[in-house]
């Protein structure tokens, strides 16, 4: 019987830390849901139940004896990082499937936390790669994406500089979209050669841009999570129209 | 020019995956991704000459793609609708909304901030398609399931 207890708290702790890893960086809601109520059918003969909004996550699980075991997590920073959501999807596989236990689930579960695939280095470099090639994809010139590059450089630089600050998300986007433009049009005025800002700034501006909350925004209300979609679909109206003050803010800026 | 379009769709998207940490295997999934939507977006307006119809084609492409790779890979879509749909997102609309609003001209700032929001519709409503289609998919499947328990 004590046995029996111990091993509902494991799982409990096991679907609450593989979900808020997820829920932390940027998995749909009902992915979340899914994936903690996989792992809390390994505890046999209860009920359980979990509810996850896009700031937090509440779980409940029936011990045999009709006790039950709440917890509630609240998710205060969340970013975009795919591989922890593909590598806790795996991990959650594996252990429905029983190829691993609990225990080495949540070892492996701690372990990820501190996992970083590429580096703050190459993270930087996807910004600027990102920066030039979308400058030609929205119609620049090979010129206009070689100047890209350098507006690539300063916003990886300004995002860095934000990571660990206290200023709020809208205001890093804001403050970065005034850079890319205030840059663009420093290009477009003191550079001798023919430029085009336009797509220089649309293209830099691509990373800042919320697809990713505004793909979850749709699905999770598709699968009728509306708390959850709604909420997320504020936030990508909000940081698009942080990314369009920021940009409208340079230009005023650069013209007085 | 469209060719070399194509290809930096295709550069951009992967490094899109390294600033959001795409598992290291996929990247270049993620990429071709990118090139589709941008592909299939290129013919549609060659064809119909609709920039809202072009957007909904190259994300319902890209849909289709990052789902059935997604059930082979054993993966979130995510992983790869995330990148994909990235060419499409209206950026130089919302610029051009912005940059005539300040140009003080307020019907150019206008119709640029109802197209913006008619392809982020339009993006919405190929993700729901494509889901939806998905879904329906895999009841069939689950009811075969059933029927074998039974």
């Amino acid at each position: 019987m004590k046995k029996k207890k111990s091993d509902g708290y494991q799982i409990m702790d096991v679907a609450v830390k593989a979900g808020a890893i997820m829920l932390a960086n940027g998995a749909e809601t009902y992915r979340v849901e899914d994936t903690i109520n996989h792992i809390l059918k390994l505890y046999p003969h209860t009920d359980s139940s979990s509810l996850v909004i896009a700031t937090g996550i509440i779980v409940t699980l029936y011990e045999e004896d009709k006790k039950p075991i709440t917890v509630v997590r609240r998710i205060r920073r969340r970013n975009v990082n795919l591989n922890m959501i593909y590598k806790v999807n795996t991990l959650s596989r594996q252990l429905c499937a029983g190829v691993i236990t609990p225990q080495e689930a949540e070892q492996q579960l701690d372990y990820l936390r501190f996992e970083k695939q590429y580096g703050a280095g190459l993270n930087a470099v996807g910004i600027i790669g990102v920066s030039s090639s979308f400058t030609i994809l929205v119609g620049g010139t090979l010129l206009d994406a070689c100047f890209a590059v350098w507006i690539g450089i300063a916003l990886a630089l300004i995002l860095v500089a934000f990571r660990n600050t206290r200023i709020t998300n809208f205001f890093q986007t804001m403050l970065a979209a005034t850079a890319v433009a205030v840059m663009a049009r420093a290009f477009l005025n003191f550079v001798p050669f023919e430029l085009h800002d336009g797509p220089m700034v649309v293209g830099s501006i691509m990373p800042l841009l919320p697809g990713m909350t505004f793909t979850n925004a749709i699905r999770d209300i598709l699968y009728g999570d509306y708390t959850a979609g709604l909420a997320r679909m504020t936030e990508a109206v909000l940081v698009a129209s942080a990314v369009a003050l920021g940009v409208g803010f340079g230009i005023v800026l650069f013209r007085m | 020019m469209k060719f070399v379009q194509i290809i930096a769709a295709f550069i951009g998207v992967c490094c899109y995956g390294f600033s959001t940490e795409t598992p290291r295997k996929f990247i270049i999934y993620a990429g071709i991704g990118g090139g589709l939507a941008w592909l299939f977006y290129l013919l549609t307006l060659d064809l119909f000459d609709s920039v809202v119809f072009a957007n909904f084609i190259g994300a319902f492409s890209v849909g289709i793609y990052s789902h059935i790779l997604a059930r082979k890979l054993c993966t979130p879509v995510t992983v790869f609708l995330l990148g994909g749909i990235l060419p499409l997102v209206p950026g130089s609309q919302i610029y051009r909304a912005v940059y005539f609003l300040i140009a003080q001209q307020n019907k150019l700032s206008a119709q640029n901030l109802i197209l913006t929001l008619k392809i982020a519709g339009v993006i919405a409503l190929a993700i729901f398609l494509v889901d939806t289609i998905f879904i329906m998919m895999k009841k069939e499947q689950n009811l075969d399931i059933q029927k074998e328990e039974l």
